[in-house]
């Protein structure tokens, strides 16, 4: 469904985006992970026609955007990262606007505005003017306002930037049932939780350049011991006991805050292992702790630095 | 077409749900033209001594009449200029001059018969103030050149009926005299006002005219802030997100502008026909033909003002000082005619000044529908050059818009 191949976007003497290739499927949830500035942003306004790449091919469902802009933007949506709407107008009156831009008949207008303010739970707040509405319900009027004239391929920049978790949860199930109802969705966020919840293939960004790409397992695969085992006993460990451990874990095993931590790769096998040894020494166990590595660890271990930052 | 139509439609509707500016635009302009009609009926007195312009005729020609026009010609704050009458008589019936002096054959005679002076002054009783001070110019002037002329002729006259005396030494001794017994009444130019019939009222015209066209620079300006606002928001570049040109956008809101420009206007001189009595059907298509080419002139000022500005703050600056300098200058303030003649030749750059004269030809000077086309086609002309301006501003600035 979408092609990118090489694409280069400088500002001046500021490159944006450095040589960007990546492919996404029919159906597919894509999300581009990275911190502010990491060129997310300008990946889309390329893949939208809003701005010429220097370089590069794109593809979006067979059309080439910068020779046949028109037609690809008549079949893609795209949920900008500002809540782009007429305060002063109503939810409906908004849906009208956006969506009629795109030469829906009337009544296709009237029937798909309905449906849109049923689907984001606001029918009934339809014709209240936008100023009255939450941040999260905004954002909610955002995302109907680009997926009503039924996109092949829907752009979301950040679109759960700046509101409450529960809001932000309502989004998260819009998105996963345009998913499923297999919409090819491009998702940019530098929250980890909705890339590993939402997308079925992540692609991690930084400084313009894609890092990494791949599934969360994938991606988690890709660096060493991400995850934890933290064993808590309720007697000191003995000699032989520490020994034995140490003996078995190697250099995976160290002692931290009075507490055993064990770096693994394979958590059930190492949890056997330590429960199997820990009857042997006849040792009790206060507290067991299992950290599961995340896109957080990927994020470091691939560019030094926190995801944050 | 369906893009530039939703967007228009959009762009009405946030007009109509913003109430402030709905008073703004219509309450605001109504109030303005009272006041300014009131200000301008009690306000016609005095003036600054600005060159006053005269167009002078001259169908007498001779020695006496020569001499007159070489003494108004030498006169401090006048600009004479010959013509023939029926060139005097169209540039005060068009409202090029306020007023001409007209020197009928016979001139020289009448002073010797000592009977009232082959003088007449035409003029527009809408220019009332700077006739007012060219009268008395001229009259200062006039008055002791031909009533030292007609005082030695009735003297010289008495001298020989009543003393027998002939006419070289009646003349020789008026000559010792001097002038100082030479005194005659002042002569009086006639005075005819040159056109035939006037319906409205001249303070009320400027009033309406020049309020209306300048609270339009302002809510048109105030519109074109619109594409700014849509920038901030973030819908400008939703817009250019959607299938359909840039173009279309800033054209969907200049009709907008422009219809809401239509619309203001129109109720402007509404309600100087329903409150003050305007004789709006005198013309109705020289009006209509008026109020588009400035409301059309208006809006793509506002369409450019808002392509160059890079922010709200700097629309604001931007707008009040060209609109407040187009407007004092371009007679929405003050009539042009009691300007400096350099201020009066800076007028000719402004919107302002090719809009209020075109009503004043309509509902002051009573012309036909022809003469306001040369009103109108320089407005729409203005309009075309700045929304062309406009568009390339906007197409260049895209980026810098997103």
């Amino acid at each position: 469904m979408l092609q990118v191949t090489a694409l280069h976007k400088a500002y001046g003497p500021i490159k944006a985006v450095e040589g960007l290739s990546l492919h996404i499927a029919q159906g597919e949830c894509y999300a581009l992970l990275g911190p502010n500035g990491a060129g997310k942003t300008t990946t889309i306004n390329v893949l939208s026609g809003l701005l010429k790449p220097d370089s590069g091919t794109l593809r979006i469902a067979g059309l080439d955007p910068l020779t046949q802009k028109r037609k690809t933007q008549s079949i893609i949506g795209v949920v900008p990262q500002e809540i782009a709407l007429y305060e002063e107008l109503s939810a409906r009156q908004n849906l009208h606007f956006w969506a009629g831009l795109y030469g829906l008949s009337k009544e296709e207008l009237k029937r798909k505005t309905n449906e849109a303010l049923q689907r984001i739970g606001l029918l009934d707040r339809a014709d209240h003017p936008m100023q009255s509405f939450s941040g999260g319900m905004k954002r909610r009027v955002n995302i109907a306002a680009a997926i009503l004239h039924q996109p092949r391929i829907l752009f979301m920049d950040e679109p759960t930037v700046g509101i409450d978790p529960q809001s932000r949860y309502h989004i998260y199930e819009l998105i996963e049932e345009l998913h499923a109802e297999g919409m090819t969705i491009l998702y940019t966020t530098h929250y980890m939780e909705e890339a590993e919840r939402l997308c079925d293939r992540i692609g991690i960004m930084d400084r313009g350049t894609l890092i990494a790409e791949g599934s969360l397992r994938e991606l988690r695969a890709g660096v060493s011991g991400q995850s934890k085992i933290s064993v808590e006993c309720s007697a000191p460990i003995g000699q032989k006991a520490a020994g034995q451990l140490s003996l078995q874990f190697a250099h995976r095993i160290q002692v931290e805050a009075g507490s055993l931590v064990l770096q693994t790769d394979c958590i059930q096998q190492d949890i056997s292992a330590l429960m199997q040894l820990f009857a042997e020494h006849q040792l009790a166990i206060q507290h067991l702790e299992v950290s599961q590595s995340d896109l957080e660890s990927v994020f470091l271990e691939l560019t030094g630095r926190e995801l944050r930052d | 077409m369906k893009g530039l139509r939703n967007i228009l439609h959009k762009d009405l509707l946030l007009f109509a749900a913003d109430k402030r500016a709905i008073a703004l635009t219509f309450l605001l302009p109504i109030a303005l033209i009272a006041i300014f009609y009131f200000a301008f009926g009690g306000s016609v007195s005095g003036g600054n001594n600005p060159v006053l312009s005269l167009v002078l005729t001259d169908l007498d020609q001779s020695t006496a009449s020569r001499e007159l026009v070489t003494r108004l010609d030498t006169l401090r704050g006048l600009r004479l200029e010959e013509t023939a009458e029926a060139n005097s008589r169209d540039a005060v019936a068009k409202g090029r001059r306020a007023a001409a002096l007209i020197i009928h054959p016979g001139f020289a005679d009448s002073l010797q018969m000592g009977s009232g002076t082959a003088l007449e002054l035409i003029y527009d009783s809408g220019r009332s103030m700077e006739v007012g001070i060219l009268a008395q110019l001229l009259s200062a002037s006039i008055s002791p050149y031909t009533g030292a002329i007609q005082g030695q002729a009735r003297a010289k006259r008495q001298m020989m009926q009543q003393f027998g005396m002939d006419e070289s030494t009646a003349s020789s001794l008026l000559a010792q005299m001097g002038t100082a017994s030479a005194e005659g009444p002042p002569p009086a130019f006639r005075t005819s006002e040159i056109s035939a019939e006037r319906n409205n009222d001249f303070s009320l015209i400027q009033a309406v005219a020049g309020t209306a066209v300048m609270l339009l620079l302002f809510s048109v300006a105030g519109m074109g802030a619109g594409l700014l606002s849509e920038r901030e928001s973030g819908t400008l570049k939703k817009l250019l997100y959607a299938p359909i040109s840039p173009m279309i956008i800033l054209t969907g809101k200049f009709s907008a502008s422009l219809l809401i420009a239509i619309a203001q206007l129109m109720l402007m001189f509404l309600f100087a026909a329903l409150a003050f009595g305007l004789d709006l059907g005198r013309n109705i298509p020289a009006l209509l033909l008026m109020i588009f080419s400035t409301a059309m002139v208006c809006a793509s000022l506002g369409m450019l003002l808002a392509s160059i500005a890079r922010s709200r703050k700097q629309l604001d600056g931007m707008s009040t000082m060209l609109i407040l300098t187009m407007s004092a200058i371009g007679g929405s303030m003050m009539p042009v005619v009691f300007m400096p003649a350099f201020l009066q030749k800076l007028a000719l750059g402004t919107v302002n000044y090719w809009s209020i004269q075109g009503f004043y030809d309509i509902y002051w000077r009573n012309l036909p529908f022809s003469a306001v086309l040369d009103n109108a086609g320089i407005l729409l002309g203005l309009s075309l050059v700045l929304m062309t301006i406009s568009a390339l501003m906007f197409r260049r600035n895209l980026d810098r818009l997103l």
